[in-house]
């Protein structure tokens, strides 16, 4: 059926968005899946290449559409999926051999009307129906072989945790038809009218449990309980996030100090060892320790999102958020944004609006992404001597301003850009247990992006940093010269020359202001282990270290995040408006604090 | 005829057409508020902001914006 020299055979992964789409693809290629970048773009999609009877055939998981005409950049790529394959796959045809369409049991009649228009159009399908376990347990029936001799096409029910039900790869690859001639008539109206007439007229033998409104939303969507629902599960969220990482981050830390400490004592002391062990090892422990955290902050959001919260808590935020022309749909974007900036620009491209999309894109690298914890966490010892309670409560203190931070420049970017969305729909999902293998994958696919991401950036600035600290001789290095050349720049804020360099190699990626001071120190002090760092500093007033917090928060230092918001936006002109704006911001804002501090400092003792 | 906005909660209508610009009428279409199709208002807005309504199965969360569009007969 498949010649070598005929184009391969590509099966497209199609559906609604909550159909339980990607667990499907999971389980039929057995995630041996990779993430693709679609050409020209940072819009990823997933690939899984199978030989079948010694034929070629590509799986393609698609992002959730709800019509067939694209609103936003991830529905762009269904799209193209679906009318232009062979720009994503060149050797393939110019629409999939076979889509398998996922549909939920849950919502039979609503998810079967896109598959209508799909065959309309002269798709061949495949019908995989999910979550047959729970249509057993709460009694409903489903008569698939009456729906395959209605619908005329193969039809499966399957129980998505399990894979019950589940037909082989050989078996979907049986389904694709020789050849298929496609009408590629848009979707209109009138055709989705006509397919909900037909979808209701195949289902009306099936018996569906009405089991979707659940009684956890009389608390998570009650009036005003709904907020207070919110603000509980955000805290937990951060929480988590924040107290359950330590103990990993600390033993990692612990760790990597007793490493390099025997390095020291193992290799013979000298300007190579330095390197490796100060310069590279050390710094590659900066990474690793940050870690624990992200995958928490990836496995938080994972959870919110597949229990069904996510879709609650957009729908909380979307009255807020219009006030700043925006929807609840750029509730993840910006959640995510507190986590790391990149998965979050990438996360607005499911906002439909240019307009809101751009209104994100400049709040995301303001907000509290966790390259700066590390920053935040040093400066809160310095400030509170590790007292804990005080550090802890100084760290909500650094997010509550960041989000109003973020909060006012989305406000006057709204201000200055035409019309905003008016419109806001979200389908609610059925609140369900998270689906641990996914997210457990997922969590970790992300944090190891990061670390494959961030790793480089910021071994390359350390290396650099200490190959400047050990010419032409370390107590007259061209950092020290750098450092002290720059110094003016930094005196205002009360700031070391010291601090100066440090925040110049920031630029590169915040987390490495704090290995850089290390890297310092250590060259100063012989061997100085990272968290003695704040005692070692020369003093810095109150004002000062303050300003350096108001710095962190507001000034865009993460070439990742400028990058890829260029990528995202086509333009140079954003990501330059964008870092320039901030950048000046932050150090007028930090001047403004520090000056501001000193000036209360001398009223208060004089 | 009325529309959707003005349904009280647990109150029940008939779609008779949805408005607006097509592709957004399309679009509140194939999210499942067909013209025929029982739709049914069952949460109250939070701060003022979305509405739950339930329609072929599914509960979805529309802006007053869009309940606007969606023109209904009562039952």
């Amino acid at each position: 059926m498949f010649g070598s020299n005929s184009p391969s055979v590509v099966i497209a992964c199609i559906g609604f968005p909550n159909a339980g789409k990607t667990s499907i693809f999971n389980k039929l290629t057995g995630s041996h899946y990779s993430a693709v970048n679609y050409p020209g773009s940072t819009v990823q999609y997933n690939l899984c290449t199978t030989t079948v009877n010694g034929s070629r055939i590509h799986w393609i998981d698609t992002p959730g559409i709800v019509t067939f005409s694209p609103h936003s950049d991830d529905e762009r790529v269904t799209h193209t999926v679906l009318t232009r394959l062979d720009s994503i796959v060149p050797d393939a045809t110019t629409t999939p051999n076979l889509l398998v369409y996922v549909a939920d049991a849950f919502q039979l009649e609503r998810h079967l009307m896109g598959l209508r228009v799909l065959q309309t159009q002269g798709y061949p399908v495949v019908l995989i129906i999910t979550r047959s376990d729970l249509i057993k347990k709460y009694g409903g029936s489903i008569d698939i072989r009456r729906l395959e001799h209605e619908i005329g096409i193969p039809v499966y029910f399957v129980n998505s945790h399990t894979g019950a039900g589940l037909p082989s790869i050989d078996t979907v690859v049986s389904h694709v038809p020789p050849s298929a001639d496609r009408c590629l008539i848009p979707d209109s109206a009138q055709l989705w009218k006509e397919a909900s007439d037909w979808a209701i007229s195949v289902t009306r033998t099936t018996w569906v449990p009405p089991i979707s409104r659940h009684s956890l939303d009389r608390w998570a969507l009650h009036p005003r309980w709904g907020g207070v629902v919110f603000i509980l599960i955000m805290a937990l969220f951060f929480f988590v996030i924040f107290s359950g990482a330590s103990p990993a981050m600390d033993a990692i830390d612990a760790a990597w100090s007793l490493i390099t400490q025997m390095l020291h004592t193992w290799l013979p002391s000298g300007r190579w060892t330095t390197l490796v062990v100060d310069g590279v090892i050390a710094n590659i422990g900066a990474v690793v320790v940050f870690t624990p955290q992200i995958f928490l902050l990836f496995l938080a959001t994972g959870i919110l999102e597949s229990s069904g919260y996510l879709a609650r808590a957009a729908v909380i935020v979307d009255r807020p958020l219009s006030k700043l022309g925006l929807s609840g749909r750029s509730f993840v974007p910006l959640l995510s944004g507190s986590a790391c900036a990149i998965p979050a620009i990438l996360a607005t491209r499911t906002l439909p609006h240019k307009t809101q999309r751009l209104i994100t894109l400049w709040m995301i690298p303001l907000m509290p992404c966790s390259a700066r914890i590390p920053v935040y966490g040093l400066l809160l010892v310095m400030l509170f001597h590790g007292d804990p309670i005080k550090s802890a409560v100084g760290m909500v203190g650094i997010y509550a301003v960041s989000i109003g931070v973020a909060v006012l420049i989305g406000k006057i970017v709204s201000l200055y850009s035409r019309s905003a969305a008016d419109s806001f729909y979200i389908e609610l999902p059925r609140y369900q247990m998270p689906h641990w293998p996914t997210i457990l994958r997922n969590a970790s696919r992300h944090t190891f992006q990061f670390i494959k991401k961030a790793g480089p950036a910021i071994l390359v600035v350390s290396l650099a940093v200490w190959g400047l600290s050990q010419f032409p001789s370390v107590e007259s290095s061209w950092l020290v010269r750098l450092g002290q050349w720059l110094a003016p720049l930094f005196a205002p804020m009360g700031w070391d020359w010291r601090i100066g360099v440090a925040i110049l190699a920031s630029f590169a990626a915040r987390e490495v202001f704090v290995s850089v001071l290390a890297a310092m120190m250590a060259l100063h002090a012989d061997g100085v282990p990272a968290q003695l760092i704040a005692t070692h500093l020369p003093a810095l007033t109150t004002p000062s270290i303050l300003a350096l917090v108001v710095f962190f928060m507001i000034s865009m230092q993460c070439g990742t995040t400028i990058a890829l918001i260029r990528k995202e936006t086509h333009s140079w002109t954003i990501p330059i408006a964008m870092t320039v704006a901030y950048v000046v911001l932050a150090y007028l804002a930090a001047l403004v604090v520090a000056k501001s501090g000193a000036l209360f400092g001398c009223l208060t003792t004089g | 005829m009325s529309v959707l906005s003005q349904l009280a909660i647990h109150e029940s209508a008939i779609i008779e057409n949805v408005g607006g610009d097509s592709s957004h009428a399309m679009r509140l279409i194939a999210l499942g508020f067909t013209p025929g199709s029982v739709v049914s208002a069952v949460k109250e807005s939070v701060f003022g902001g979305p509405r739950v309504f339930s329609v072929h199965g599914g509960d979805i969360a529309l802006r007053e914006f869009d309940a606007d569009l969606i023109h209904v007969r009562l039952k």
